[in-house]
């Protein structure tokens, strides 16, 4: 059972840097610009997904529990049609000094819902379509395969693929009907500005880390993309428990 | 005292809403959480208040016909009650009267003035305040505050006074849902009780505000915030 001991700490105070929450608790608008706490923009790809909430789940012993959840739901239209949900464009760089972002996703067990052809990015990019980004970093599935990727324009892309997560199958892909925690975090100098180290957490698990080449300048903004490439039409579901950035800056110090 | 919350939803839920805002109070433009309004007869007159040490706003009822009030509420049945630690604060002050000014606030499913079936809630019923524990799958459990120095005769809420509300919930029960309930004011204990929620009964976060003059009249309700957390283990 979950206790009261905070486990991870955040800035509480812009002075000590950014902590940013989308919890899905919220009203009953999921349209563009409305959807969920922080009212994220939503661009169509080419065929937009259906928005909904889900309603409360519970957990064995707390653990599981789901308070907030947004379902992405395919509209049945063509291959590689999806949703983007972003934050203001290029509103967001990468700084060195530790930060990170989490989010829990799950592919639901509805009929006709499967892993095949059923893709998302998550994180900071500047991709609002399926096309992979320039810029950010972001843990990708494609079709349940987990990836997290450190993208620059400036200095090349670095890629941790996890081998060995043990709540995924083989180490490397989602299972259907099973939640799985993301938790992305980095920190130290990597001379040009931006962060030197990156990690990867799936489920608490240390999936794989590797170091970034990101500049500072390079800009990005929060992301949740959903997509399908079944070649063909399809309807294919998401559900979102939460995301979550956060950066620590020294915003005192002249 | 400072009150530890989940800092981030890796270790649970931390929903706050204190009413600093823009200027709307409209349905699902209220507040910082954008609440929905859902109105109880004739609709309610809420604005911002000026002035606040931190944002609050005043609910008027419509002083049409008894029953007369709105609920404020976040998406229906989005929530359930889970085991292990949780609760949510508030404050509130029945600016003009107490006879007939009635609220409950907290995590139900009902968004009427009539009782809910599930739900964890401080009910005012003329200022008299309880803590309800209600189940649909088992028993409802209440418990009447006393003894509490800055309510009338340790139960009732004094006019035009702010009063800080907390409701904490622990433990386990054995249907997955919190096992121990226990309800402060102005940061007394008021009073406890067990927890029969079954962890797949649906909630909202609520906040529920009427009248029951038995004709018309208008009640002022004033709100300064509302915070709901739960711990949970997300990884």
């Amino acid at each position: 059972m979950a206790d009261t001991a905070t486990r991870f700490t955040r800035p509480l105070s812009p002075l000590d840097g950014i902590r940013v929450i989308e919890d899905f608790i919220c009203n009953d608008a999921a349209d563009d610009a409305t959807v969920g706490q922080l009212d994220w923009e939503l661009d169509a790809i080419t065929t937009a997904d259906v928005e909904s909430y889900v309603t409360g789940q519970s957990g064995a012993a707390g653990i599981g529990v789901t308070n907030g959840v947004l379902r992405l739901t395919g509209a049945g239209a063509a291959d590689g049609t999806g949703s983007s949900f972003r934050s203001f464009t290029d509103g967001l760089v990468i700084n060195q000094g530790a930060g990170g972002f989490s989010f829990r996703v799950r592919y639901p067990e509805i009929t006709g819902n499967a892993l095949a052809g059923n893709n998302f990015r998550i994180g900071l990019d500047d991709s609002v379509t399926a096309t992979a980004p320039g810029s950010g970093i972001t843990v990708a599935s494609d079709a349940g395969v987990i990836t997290c990727t450190a993208w620059s324009n400036d200095h090349g892309d670095v890629t941790i693929t996890p081998t060995a997560a043990p709540t995924l199958t083989s180490g490397t892909t989602m299972t259907l009907d099973v939640w799985n925690t993301f938790r992305v975090e980095w920190d130290g100098d990597n001379g040009q500005g931006g962060p030197r180290l990156f990690y990867l957490y799936v489920d608490g698990f240390l999936a794989g880390q590797d170091f970034l080449t990101l500049d500072d300048d390079e800009e990005v903004e929060l992301k949740i993309v959903h997509w399908q490439d079944t070649g063909g039409a399809a309807s294919l579901e998401l559900d979102l428990d939460f995301f979550e950035y956060w950066q620590w800056i020294d915003r005192e110090t002249p | 005292m400072p009150y530890d919350r989940p800092q981030s939803p890796l270790d649970g839920v931390h929903w706050v809403e204190d009413f600093i805002s823009n200027d709307s109070v409209a349905d699902a433009a209220l507040g910082n959480q954008r609440m929905e309004i859902v109105t109880i007869g004739n609709a309610s007159t809420i604005t911002n208040l000026t002035a606040t040490d931190g944002g609050a706003i005043h609910i008027v009822t419509a002083a049409t016909a008894d029953g007369d009030g709105c609920v404020l509420r976040s998406f229906t049945d989005g929530l359930v009650l889970n085991g292990g630690a949780g609760g949510f604060s508030f404050r509130a002050k029945l600016v003009d009267q107490i006879a007939s000014n009635n609220f409950r606030v907290g995590l139900d499913d009902s968004v009427t003035a009539t009782s809910p079936t599930v739900g964890i809630w401080v009910d005012c019923d003329g200022g008299v305040i309880s803590l309800q524990v209600d189940s649909a799958d088992s028993s409802d459990l209440a418990i009447a505050a006393s003894g509490v120095s800055t309510l009338t005769s340790g139960t009732t809420m004094v006019v035009a006074t702010w009063h800080t509300f907390r409701v904490e919930w622990s433990g386990s029960n054995s249907v997955g849902g919190p096992r121990f309930v226990e309800l402060f004011v102005d940061g007394e204990a008021a009073g406890s009780c067990l927890c029969n929620i079954d962890d797949d009964e649906e909630v909202e976060i609520k906040i529920a505000h009427w009248q029951d003059s038995g004709g018309a009249l208008a009640v002022e309700l004033d709100l300064d915030f509302l915070e709901y957390w739960q711990w949970i283990d997300r990884e």
